[in-house]
């Protein structure tokens, strides 16, 4: 029955379930106003820490729900307060203090900040919250303030550099995608990526890209956690390893994100926020560009060539390809194409909680237009969120959250080896033509304006952008409800649903009158796709079971059902121009459809059992075992333990009677040790056959290239893991070392096999990937004075070695992509993502080994294999942020670093063929030169120096010409370091704000990808790479240039 | 009211697992794939006829680069100048192209026996099946004489067995011989005429038959050095039928469709430039004299 239930009539349950609530809350009387007999009274007080009054400080009756909050000068007033009550009185950050109400008419409060978080509650798995010091792996929390400070539209860019072990490899450009790599890259041929959890939810965060080579080019299409507002973001847990996932089981295999939205908190005042942002966005950085020479070829003017290799550009006059005279000189066709992007963003938030109900709501919308001409997109926000406890003894809670999401995407820009990527159009342009005199794009006859006459040339971007459009909307709902019931003190159960359900249409349009399709094509598509998730959890849990031992026990149980559905038709050649509608196709038979349906279910059944000994020693135990819809009958059911033990140390010599030393405040060891897997993709079990048809319109049949198993099943993923967190001089500094190894097993590879078998490949399971690693998190609070200066810094540093084992028999590498005659692959006993490509001959043994070997014209020879040219995973990655604050201002600043790794940039390797690379220009001029290094072969066999000079327009059509050019030449060291974001704001003073409704006004200045410290490009971002959607990113070409923005930030709370 | 809420709870959360686990084997099937019972073995056989005839991906491999440089059809240099285009040649023998066809008529020829040995064909499945050898027969002639030895059958039980030339020859020969004469034109091809999946001649058996022994006459001229005496026993044995493509219509054709498809003919892309030499210019536009009428007086074409 369940399986039928629509996620609508979910969301409108959960709704109606939250007002019930309310209402509930109102019509009973609160309890203790029938006790009027009693001795009641009234107490009134003001609560101060260092600074002064504390606002919003919590005043509670303990063991009651009669409470208040302090407001603007630290006041409080409660009522109906007996004799002996207890009264607690806390906020975050302080130690809470009790007094015993004996009829004292006021009291005065003095809180001190509580420096020993040492009770810190993180949320780990299946949100179950644990004390962070009991567990044994390791885990990084974020809260939302880090993640909104970074004003990335894209939140998952905003968590560069902040976590451990976290690499995000991003797309450019508005609305692209990013990907979110933890501790390496385990399978081989999946996508990787973390699972994302919201409020308990799985959300679909799919990520697109799009791949480099020739025939694999479009558009980037986002991915899917960009649509989340950071605004919304309470806090956010990455569980990094197999043991803090293993909950997950066989969707943990590349660790967890877990995302807690904001729920009601008792605010003073209204509890509105109201925040408004602008951003302005530029190119960050620009390849670098010769100026001194024209289009032609061997230092001759011919303004119909797309080399720049031509005459020098001396600023005289000068034919152009439409006759006219124009100054012959360079010019910066990248900044006057590309727009400086703005941004808006603007939202109001509410949360407020009234005697235990609390109501979180927000809008958000944002309007961002890119660098890229016509690029815009437009995203609105609505988030509202319920969270009441109610019943008898308020044993009742519920929490339902409903989240939309529309997004609207216009002009994104191509990618890839693509006559409409204006990426390789402005950067290919030959130095001397101004693209700007191309803005008229149309002429009388509705065709295209464009210099390019030769066959195939690439298309005027103006018109690209004007005339080859596509837009993409997305409407998402994100529910989800939770019902527990608190059965007695040590026994809890609750029931949770939610669902992730998102449409998205896509069109494409192209006008009539380009060059590649001159009589247009129209495509619609829609993608939808939901997925719903029921699940029960209950738990017991008690201290001080049997003398000092304590323990508790969950048990809970999923299931999970997934569809994916995809119906796209595109017409083909246009009958009547620019007419788009589907019907007009010029020929019936081109006009293409193409359908996918693609559904999946999971049950599961999990548990644990957590032993605590005298609250120092914790032993876990978690199993959870998964029956999954993809995989044949017997394969069906898989097991996924862990078993992890964390020991406070320093618990543990206190609690036996000594003491630590005074400055080592806290240390803590921990170790486990788990199983998980990552599910098998559906309908990878049975061969089938596709019916097309042919172009006459007549029925084809075909098998697929793959064949498949049912035997075949799911990755296995072990990990070890082991870690210290050490704190000292109470807890100004302290450091957190995790040392893992992670190996994956069973990878699903596709073995090719002989064509005449009738398949391409084979699937089958084999292989052995290992990561291993080590990650440090330091933080030191320098200086700490509250009236004063501050100075924080926090260092996250990872290093990670992903080394392929195994993989099956006979097979010695397995391919990632090939990119012409540059391939990326995986070989066994070599590293994920080495890069494979052509070098130049070099003499092997001799007095002359190792140098270049030319040929008779004095042109490097370049191999006919392929070698080892780097591998493209960093060594280290460190993300240092340092935060200062004096009274009201504060400053943080965050430095990205990735050390090691190479990539390739092919767009270099053209920049350089065509002669538009400023590395052509040596002086301000193109003198001929000889090869350094150098020598030709003799007649006899041997070697002799090479004194042969060459022009550098054929040298660097030898090294940089073919499709990407010669490997080893444009191979580049990744490393780099930049200033990656800067954040200064500023509260204003409360006093001036005392008569009026505001309680908080902040203002904030941020930049982002402020300046690149180092690198060893020549003007590309070793970030941007469009291939996102592959695990082969050490290929760079043609993607859209990174950008750097500057944010200002209002926000206001009432 | 706690236990009934216990109860509750325990008997939903038991309900919502136990209605989970039945249905798991009907989602493993990928609803916009067809199973063999709804595939027709003609579909099959169109696939491999069509794409054979080469789309311009594989096209500009193997026919543009070689042949038609050495003929001075295409300016490029290619086999002219000795380029060595091997990726290319493998790109042909892979399942995508050459090996591909092969097995996409293997499949047809497979799945036809299946049909007719349970009995339950359809009225034109024998006729397909010898259509199918026949074109096979072809298939293995074009794999063999550029590459060498191949295989001769796919029976999908992966079995791959690579044979001599002579040993493919002779299997050929017999395919062919035996194909054609059991073909049978009084059976119902009405199904395959309006489907459209019989490229060459829209299911008219007899004229199959010609092909079959044109080819035979063709593939024994072949053998006449090698091996003269069986080339001339099985020239004699096709000629005495006397039943051959004799006529220009009887030829085995395939209408051309400019697309980027196998339909898309090699000699007539759009976009391709077809170099003419001077003098075939100079008689279409008429220049030294030679009215074009003159030299296309005869032409009926479209």
């Amino acid at each position: 029955m369940f399986t039928n239930l629509k996620p609508v009539s979910l969301w409108l349950v959960a709704g109606l379930m939250c007002f019930s609530g309310n209402a509930y809350a109102d019509l009973m009387p609160v309890k203790h106003d029938a006790k009027i007999s009693q001795q009641q009274g009234k107490i009134t007080g003001t609560v101060e820490d260092d600074f002064g009054p504390v606002t919003g400080a919590s005043v509670v009756v303990k063991g009651t729900t009669n409470g208040t909050i302090t407001d603007f000068d630290g006041n409080f007033e409660l009522d109906g307060v007996k004799s002996g009550d207890v009264i607690s009185i806390s906020f975050i950050g302080y130690v809470p203090q009790e007094i015993t109400y004996t009829g004292q008419g006021s009291v005065m409060v003095k809180l001190v900040e509580d420096t020993q978080t040492l009770d810190e509650v993180v949320v780990t798995a299946l949100g179950i919250k644990r004390e962070k010091k009991a567990l044994g792996y390791a885990t990084q929390e974020l809260k939302g303030d880090a993640l909104v400070s970074a004003r990335e539209s894209n939140v998952t860019n905003a968590l560069s550099g902040k976590v451990s072990g976290l690499q995000v490899v991003r797309g450019s450009g508005v609305g692209s995608s990013s990907k979110i790599v933890l501790r390496g890259y385990s399978s081989l041929t999946g996508s990787n990526q973390p699972l994302v959890v919201i409020d308990g939810v799985p959300m679909d965060n799919f990520v697109s890209g799009v791949k480099d080579p020739y025939g694999n080019n479009g558009v980037d299409m986002g991915n899917g956690l960009a649509d989340i507002n950071p605004e919304d973001i309470e806090s956010m847990s990455v569980l990094k390893g197999a043991s803090a996932a293993a909950l997950y089981g066989s969707r943990a295999g590349n660790g967890v994100i877990l995302i807690t939205t904001k729920s009601g908190r008792k605010q003073t005042g209204l509890g509105i926020t109201v925040n408004a942002g602008v951003t302005t966005e530029s190119i960050f950085l620009k390849p670098h560009c010769q100026h001194a020479f024209g289009p032609g070829e061997n230092g001759v003017y011919d303004f119909r060539s797309s080399e720049s290799w031509g005459a020098a550009a001396d600023g005289g006059s000068r034919e152009d390809w439409k006759g006219n005279n124009f100054s012959y000189r360079a010019y910066d066709n990248v900044d006057n194409f590309f727009n400086t992007g703005t941004s808006f963003n603007e939202g109001i938030t509410f949360q407020q909680n009234y005697d235990g109900t609390g109501v979180f709501a927000s809008i958000n919308r944002s309007d961002d237009k890119g660098i890229v001409p016509e690029a815009q997109q437009n995203k609105a926000s609505i988030n509202l969120r319920g969270t009441t406890e109610f019943g008898e003894n308020k044993r009742w809670k519920l929490d339902a959250k409903v989240n939309y999401i529309n997004t609207q995407m216009k002009n994104r820009p191509l990618q890839g080896i693509n006559q409409g990527n204006m990426f390789n159009t402005i950067y290919s342009l030959p130095r001397t033509l101004d693209i700007t005199r191309f803005e008229d794009c149309l002429d009388s006859e509705g065709k295209m304006i464009w210099w390019d006459a030769k066959d195939n040339p690439q298309e005027n971007p103006y018109w690209v952008q004007k005339y080859r459009q596509n837009e993409d909307t997305r409407n998402r709902i994100l529910v989800s409800g939770a019902l527990s019931y608190q059965i007695t003190e040590w026994w809890s159960a609750e029931l949770r649903a939610g669902t992730d359900t998102y449409t998205t249409n896509i069109t494409n349009r192209l006008y009539a009158g380009g060059n590649t399709r001159p009589a247009g094509n129209y495509s619609e598509q829609t993608d939808t796709f939901y997925e719903n998730n029921y699940s029960f959890l209950t738990s017991l849990r008690k201290d001080n079971l049997i003398s000092k031992l304590g323990g508790s026990f969950t048990f809970g149980g999923n299931l999970m059902m997934q569809r994916r559905k995809k119906t796209k038709a595109e017409t083909g050649d246009l009958l009547i121009p620019n007419l788009f509608i589907l019907n007009n196709a010029k020929n019936k038979n081109s006009v293409s459809f193409d359908q996918e349906d693609i559904q999946r279910k999971m049950n599961s059944l999990y548990g644990t059992v957590q032993v605590n000994w005298d609250g120092w020693l914790f032993l876990d135990v978690t199993g959870r075992n998964d029956w999954s819809s993809t995989m044949s009958k017997e394969n069906r059911s898989y097991f996924y333990p862990s078993f992890s033990l964390a020991g406070v140390i320093s618990d543990m010599v206190e609690k036996n009677g000594s003491a630590m030393p005074e400055w080592f405040t806290f240390a803590k060891v921990r170790g486990s040790y788990a199983m998980v897997g990552n599910d098998l993709d559906p309908y990878q079990l049975y061969t089938l056959y596709k019916t097309e048809m042919d172009a006459s319109g007549n029925p084809t049949a075909s098998i697929g290239e793959t064949l498949f198993d049912s035997t075949v099943r799911s990755e296995l993923i072990k990990s070890w893991e082991a870690g210290v967190e050490l704190k000292f001089l109470d807890n100004r500094l302290g450091v957190d070392v995790s040392w893992y190894r992670t190996n994956a097993t069973r990878q699903l590879l596709e073995i090719p096999m002989d064509p005449f078998s009738g398949y391409k490949y084979r699937k089958i399971n084999a292989g052995n990937i290992q990561n291993q690693g080590v990650e440090i998190m330091l933080y030191a609070t320098i200086l700490s004075n509250p009236k004063g200066f501050n100075w924080q810094t926090t260092l996250n540093a990872s290093t990670n070695k992903n080394k392929i084992i195994e993989l099956a028999d006979g097979i010695n590498e397995y391919g990632l992509e090939t990119f012409d005659n540059l391939r990326i692959i995986a070989p066994v006993g070599g590293y994920m993502g080495d890069i494979y490509g052509k070098k130049f001959q070099r003499v092997e043994e001799g007095p002359d080994a190792g140098k270049i070997i030319v040929d008779d014209e004095g042109l490097p020879l370049v191999t006919d294999d392929t070698y080892y040219l780097g591998n493209q995973q960093p060594d280290w990655m460190l993300g240092w942020t340092n935060s200062f604050s004096y009274k009201n201002i504060s400053l943080s600043f965050l430095i990205d670093a990735r050390f090691g790794g190479s990539i390739y940039s092919s767009t270099t390797a053209r920049l350089h063929a065509l002669g538009n690379a400023a590395g052509t220009v040596v002086n301000g001029a193109r003198e001929e030169f000889v090869v350094p290094n150098s020598v030709q072969e003799t007649d006899g066999g041997g070697f002799e120096a090479n004194d042969k000079a060459v022009r550098p327009e054929l040298y660097w059509k030898r090294v940089g010409g073919g499709n990407i050019g010669v490997g080893e030449a444009f191979i580049y060291d990744a490393s780099n370091i930049r200033l990656r974001n800067i954040t200064l704001g500023y509260d204003l003073e409360k006093k001036w704000l005392q008569n009026t409704p505001l309680q908080r006004v902040f203002l904030s200045f941020t930049a982002n990808n402020v300046w690149m410290i180092h690198y060893n490009l020549p003007g590309i971002d070793p970030e941007a790479v469009s291939a996102t959607n592959t695990n082969a990113v050490g290929f760079e070409n043609l993607a859209a240039p990174t950008s750097r923005s500057f944010t200002f930030n209002v926000s206001a709370t009432f | 009211m706690k236990t009934f809420n216990k109860i509750l709870m325990g008997l939903a959360s038991t309900v919502v697992l136990l209605s989970g686990c039945s249905d798991f084997e009907d989602l493993n099937n990928d609803p916009t794939k067809v199973d063999k019972e709804k595939v027709r073995t003609h579909y099959l056989l169109n696939k491999s006829i069509v794409d054979a005839q080469q789309n311009p991906h594989i096209a500009e491999r193997i026919f543009v680069y070689s042949w038609k440089t050495a003929a001075r059809f295409e300016r490029r240099a290619g086999m002219a100048v000795g380029t060595n285009y091997d990726s290319y040649n493998s790109d042909y023998l892979g399942v995508d192209f050459g090996a591909g066809w092969f097995n996409d008529v293997n499949l047809a020829i497979n799945l036809s026996r299946e049909r007719l040995e349970s009995g339950e064909a359809f009225s034109f499945e024998h006729n397909v099946l010898q259509m199918s050898r026949i074109w096979r027969a072809y298939l293995i002639s074009e794999l063999t004489d550029c590459f060498g030895p191949v295989t001769i059958e796919n029976k999908y039980d992966g079995v791959i067995e690579y044979k001599d030339q002579k040993t493919i020859y002779e299997f050929i020969l017999s395919e062919l011989k035996d194909a054609q004469s059991q073909l049978d034109p009084d059976a119902d091809m009405s199904e395959i005429k309006s489907a459209g999946t019989d490229p060459f001649y829209a299911g008219d058996v007899s004229k199959w038959v010609k092909y079959a022994n044109s080819l035979r006459l063709r593939y024994a001229m072949r053998l006449s050095e090698v091996e003269p005496e069986m080339a001339r026993k099985e020239f004699e044995d096709a000629a005495s039928t006397g039943n051959f493509i004799k006529t220009l219509s009887e030829t085995a054709e395939v209408q051309e469709v400019d697309s980027w498809s196998g339909l898309a003919g090699v000699m007539s892309r759009g976009w391709n430039a077809q170099p003419i030499s001077v003098t075939l210019n100079n008689m279409m536009i008429g220049l030294g004299g030679g009215l074009t009428s003159r030299f296309l007086r005869n032409w009926k074409g479209k």
